[in-house]
């Protein structure tokens, strides 16, 4: 083995002896020790990758990623209000008990809390839940920053996203700050960007419900983080995902 | 309750669950993740759809000691399957690397910021450059980047030694062009 070909082979040696139980890195060690240019190469090598190993593993990691990734674990689910569901018409526009509804939500979060209810939402709509609240966690930007909710609906048609979409009583009582174009599994995806009176944002993720092979239910499915609760729901052909800052009203404010 | 989909549970009861594997490896997973697509927002995707499959195929794992590898495979693969939907970077065009032998004195390398190191781990041509990623950010060994990449040892080898060798000579290059 020439020193060349030595080099070459302890190019992808490592200092600290984890590669050189390998048979061909062991020979050009051997040539290293029978050649002092080599071996100054090489400590010289050894030094450089101790340093580029040590500050590579420094790099820093976005805040936000553990929470996101925690966050599909928060889900509780609320079926039981899938019985105050009035047939043929949107689940808000049925009225039920405030009062029941808070008793439920307590009974769920009791239930959630000793671990009975706890359960992740199915994979794929799951996966696209994520990746929103990644996207709101993370730094997003608007594509279009107007109050106007027309043409927030209509860019999103001109990029082949969701623009006929409804909202909720609640979204409907906010101020619309834009939208922003997404793509999820390279489907399209209308955000919809609402702004509350203390500047707080709240945001919605519009999705054909055929792109997600498990939508979630006409009633909204509540999901609790640490500081961000999300509501899903599907409602016609299109599937609604809806983010804001956690809050103890929340069911009432935005749906 | 832990949903059953998170979780394995070994034959000696050891149970890793979710939280777990996301509390250790989430960090080193971004930064291979990074290496690979040089962009924060889909290197968090990666991650994100790396647990996500986990939940949904970790309970297949039989030994639950090899639940880092399959991570690594998994984003490995979803980054490939990434790459055949979107090319969104063009390959970086190297020069024939005669810096490759010349070692970047480590005090000017450790005055280098670490997402720029990490930059130029993602300049690296990327046949080369996921092997270069495990070796540093993980210390696996030539057989289990073998394993992870699905490729044969010789491979392995020879595709790092000439990573590690452009990687040389782009850091190498990098320093030449903040001293002039």
């Amino acid at each position: 083995m020439t020193a060349q070909e030595a080099k070459r082979i302890l190019l992808a040696c490592r200092p600290g002896g984890i590669d050189d139980g390998d048979p061909e890195v062991a020979q050009a060690l051997a040539v290293a020790r029978a050649d002092p240019e080599v071996q100054r190469w090489f400590e010289e090598h050894c030094a450089f990758q101790a340093t580029l190993r040590s500050r590579l593993r420094s790099a820093p990691v976005p805040a936000h990623l553990k929470e996101a990734l925690l966050a599909r674990q928060k889900v509780v689910s609320l079926p039981l209000l899938a019985q105050v569901e009035t047939r043929g018409r949107h689940w808000w526009q049925s009225v039920p008990s405030m009062a029941a509804a808070a008793a439920v939500v307590l009974t769920v979060l009791g239930l959630w809390a000793s671990g009975f209810l706890s359960r992740r939402p199915s994979p794929a709509y799951a996966e696209y839940q994520g990746r929103m609240v990644a996207t709101v966690l993370r730094e997003y930007r608007m594509d279009v920053e107007t109050p106007d909710l027309h043409e927030v609906r209509r860019y999103m048609e001109s990029r082949g996203a969701p623009g006929d979409f409804e909202l909720t009583p609640g979204l409907q009582r906010l101020e619309v700050a834009g939208g922003g174009f997404l793509r999820w599994r390279n489907n399209p995806v209308s955000m919809v960007c609402f702004r509350r009176p203390d500047k707080e944002m709240v945001y919605l993720f519009v999705l054909e419900r055929e792109r997600v092979k498990d939508p979630p239910p006409s009633q909204p499915q509540i999901a609790q983080t640490h500081d961000l609760q999300t509501a899903a729901w599907t409602s016609g052909d299109k599937t609604y995902l809806l983010t804001a800052p956690a809050d103890p009203d929340f069911r009432q404010k935005y749906l | 309750m832990v949903p059953e989909t998170s979780n394995v549970q070994s034959a000696s009861g050891q149970v890793l669950s979710f939280e777990g594997l996301v509390e250790t490896h989430y960090a080193a997973l971004y930064r291979f993740a990074m290496s690979l697509t040089r962009s924060e927002s889909d290197a968090c995707d990666l991650v994100q759809e790396t647990f996500v499959t986990w939940a949904e195929k970790g309970h297949q794992l039989v030994d639950p000691g090899k639940a880092k590898s399959w991570l690594y495979t998994t984003l490995h693969r979803l980054f490939l399957g990434s790459r055949r939907r979107i090319q969104r970077f063009p390959e970086v065009e190297l020069e024939e690397a005669a810096d490759e032998f010349v070692s970047p004195p480590p005090d000017m390398v450790r005055r280098m910021e670490a997402a720029e190191l990490i930059d130029l781990l993602g300049q690296v041509d990327e046949q080369f450059r996921t092997g270069v990623a495990l070796f540093y950010l993980e210390d696996y060994s030539y057989d289990e980047i073998a394993h992870i990449l699905g490729v044969p040892l010789g491979t392995v080898k020879s595709r790092i030694a000439r990573g590690v060798g452009q990687l040389k000579g782009l850091v190498a290059k990098r320093l030449k062009g903040e001293r002039t």
